[in-house]
């Protein structure tokens, strides 16, 4: 997961590199998908992310495209 | 064969995890060894089946922790100081899961893809204070992200 400036610099980076286009997100919603996400990472009882509530994070922050979906 | 990691080797997991932070460096499975009073070989294969379950991803072919999410073992182009300590991150998401799961301020430091120059991104009284609206572009689709977590 890359840093950019605009929806253009994306463009001009897939462009160069070839690399997907993907999906690009607000930084300050990365923020907050990142705290949920991580959130309980460093508690003893943490055994790995559930693909449910990866599903529900990916939705609570309308992330619900095909690029989304969880197996 | 894989086989789930133990309830000893989340133990484990656990400690790495404070190590890391404490550190800003991954633990050698020797220091693990140590640390629990068990054989290198032990602490070894804790590591591998901690890595078979995503827990924590060990250099291709290697004993070495490689990524911790968030945090990277080797450098970056993604820091997080906090403190006197300096973490890399593995990404520009990862760079604000840092601060975002130790709850602490921090200033993040980025490649700006395109024009390829650094920014910092202070987090102050608990959320990023950027200099303009940034994007973070995923190329990688959610279904393909554990195939290769090194280029994710």
């Amino acid at each position: 997961m890359l840093l950019f400036r605009s929806e253009e610099d994306i463009e001009t980076w897939a462009g160069k590199t070839g690399n997907n286009r993907g999906e690009a997100v607000p930084l300050m919603t990365v923020w907050e998908l990142g705290k949920e996400w991580y959130r309980d990472r460093l508690d003893p009882d943490f055994r790995g992310l559930k693909p449910d509530r990866v599903r529900a994070t990916f939705q609570r922050f309308g992330l619900t495209s095909e690029f989304w979906q969880v197996p | 064969m894989t086989t789930q990691p133990t309830t000893h080797d989340w133990a484990i997991r656990t400690r790495v995890y404070e190590f890391f932070v404490e550190r800003a460096r991954a633990p050698r499975y020797t220091d693990i060894a140590t640390e629990f009073g068990i054989s290198e070989r032990e602490a070894r294969a804790a590591y591998r089946r901690l890595h078979d379950a995503h827990a924590l991803l060990l250099e291709p072919g290697g004993d070495r922790i490689r990524i911790l999410n968030p945090f990277s073992a080797i450098p970056t182009a993604y820091t997080v100081e906090v403190g006197q300590q300096r973490y890399f991150a593995n990404c520009a998401w990862d760079m604000l899961g840092i601060p975002g799961m130790l709850g602490t301020d921090a200033l993040i430091r980025a490649k700006l893809e395109v024009v390829s120059k650094t920014v910092g991104i202070p987090v102050v009284g608990g959320e990023p204070q950027p200099d303009r609206d940034y994007l973070v572009n995923f190329s990688v689709p959610f279904k393909d992200w554990y195939a290769d977590q090194i280029h994710t």
